[in-house]
């Protein structure tokens, strides 16, 4: 498929911002860390991988505003809080604890790897292309998100009792990462986001408990009721306004403008 | 200078770190090849707590600032050389490959060269004085076990392939520069209105 029929663009529009929204707001986060990592080597590395989320989301970004005609800076920084389509993992403070940010990008790392995998199979060729390229980049964040599980997991008494809170108390928050949104059936009828969201969900909590096995961690979650709605649908929790009233301040000095 | 809002409320701990600091870090030397068929040159050191972390580590650091093909990651307590700082070991052990590095002046990088087989690493610095022809001439030499050396895998992910410029600080010119003074003029007036408009008023 090289166009989206008009019917489907406004789920495809908000699939592609799922994952650019996502992955800037975890970019952003993640570079909070920027000075204050653990280890020096680590906070370069961190800081490193957080430019890359913000790479991925700007390809995003590009895609959805060719779609929509708007500028990727304008749908990155331009819009009103319901207007955006994260999930609530990525909108949450770490507060500064590296057990929380470690745990956070463990989660999503895992579940965009398969979101990913999901898009290269689509049959629009710019997603797929798109989803190849950046699928490949993720594998290494998963290498590092896991490495860094299993090493916290497998630590001190601290690390593994910081690890495992972190875990108890996002892992209930990862799950809206699974929200489905209105019109997702179509994009899936479509080819457009082909395979299952049930599928995703067993995969990923399958990995994720395969690697908190070898921390010698554990998670227990329930998946809610799928009419409850969240970011995907523009329901936020209460951080991100705060967190766009930071990120977006030069953007609102002057909207528009090519800095 | 004002810090981001997010650090005005840093956690700042009060009490005495329950771990204490065991310093449990290894010093690595981390070589890159910039190019295929190009050869593997000293790009740094890092530290880390294993050989995974500090490939980890070494993707971001060297792997991103410039384009590379393949890294290696060693501890630097396994180089043995003909300096004092990397002493060399006679304890034999079975016959092995050493992996050889050659820094031909004073404040060059060092280059891998060939590899050559011996039980211990004084054995492998002499074998290769002799079969490396500039080895003599040369200001440094190493060897290091080739068994302790972490390769990336062929084809391995190392340098991006998606839009990296936004990594280049080239938005922070003269017409940026003059953008933000603007700003900050503006708002100092609107700021000495202000004020003027409550004194007066």
């Amino acid at each position: 498929m090289q166009s989206i029929p008009d019917n489907l663009k406004p789920p495809f529009a908000d699939l592609l911002l799922a994952i650019a929204d996502d992955k800037l707001m975890l970019g952003h986060r993640n570079s909070d860390w920027t000075g204050l990592g653990p280890i020096l080597e680590e906070d370069i590395a961190f800081s490193s991988l957080a430019q890359d989320e913000i790479a991925h989301a700007s390809a995003f970004y590009e895609l959805a505003g060719e779609l929509l005609g708007i500028s990727s800076d304008d749908l990155a920084f331009g819009r009103t809080p319901e207007e955006y389509r994260c999930a609530a993992i990525v909108e949450v403070p770490d507060d500064f604890d590296w057990a929380s940010a470690i745990c956070r990008q463990f989660f999503c790392d895992e579940y965009d790897m398969l979101r990913l995998k999901r898009m290269t199979i689509s049959n629009y060729t710019p997603l797929a292309n798109l989803a190849g390229r950046i699928l490949a980049e993720e594998q290494v964040h998963i290498e590092h998100s896991e490495e860094w599980v299993v090493r916290l997991g497998r630590g001190t008494d601290e690390a593994r009792q910081r690890m495992q809170k972190a875990i108890d108390r996002l892992a209930p928050i990862a799950l809206w990462l699974f929200e489905p949104f209105d019109g997702l059936k179509s994009l899936i009828d479509a080819g457009l986001y082909p395979g299952s969201d049930f599928d995703m969900y067993d995969t990923w909590t399958t990995r994720i408990q395969d690697i908190l096995e070898k921390a010698e961690l554990t998670m227990h979650v329930e998946i809610g009721d799928p009419d409850d709605k969240g970011g995907r649908r523009g329901v936020h929790t209460v951080h991100l306004e705060p967190l766009l009233n930071e990120m977006c301040e030069v953007y609102r000095i002057e909207p528009g403008v090519a800095w | 200078m004002p810090t981001s809002k997010i650090r005005q409320d840093l956690p700042i701990p009060t009490d005495d770190l329950s771990v204490p600091v065991t310093g449990d870090l290894t010093a690595y030397a981390i070589c890159t090849r910039r190019n295929a068929g190009e050869p593997m040159i000293l790009a740094g050191y890092l530290d880390a707590p294993d050989d995974q972390m500090a490939m980890i580590f070494a993707k971001e650091h060297y792997g991103q600032d410039q384009e590379c093909v393949e890294i290696w990651a060693f501890p630097s307590r396994v180089i043995a050389g003909t300096h004092a700082d990397h002493p060399t070991s006679n304890e034999a052990g079975e016959c092995r490959s050493f992996q050889t590095f050659l820094q031909k002046e004073r404040g060059e990088v060092h280059v891998a060269d060939t590899k050559v087989q011996a039980n211990c690493s004084e054995a492998a610095l002499e074998q290769a004085k002799q079969s490396i022809p500039d080895a003599a001439a040369c200001h440094n030499l190493w060897v290091v076990d080739w068994k302790k050396i972490t390769a990336t895998r062929e084809g391995e992910m190392i340098w991006r392939t998606t839009d990296q410029t936004y990594r280049l600080a080239r938005g922070y010119s003269k017409d940026v520069r003059r953008k933000w003074e603007a700003i900050r003029a503006a708002q100092e007036v609107d700021e000495y209105q202000s004020e003027d408009l409550q004194n007066t008023f």
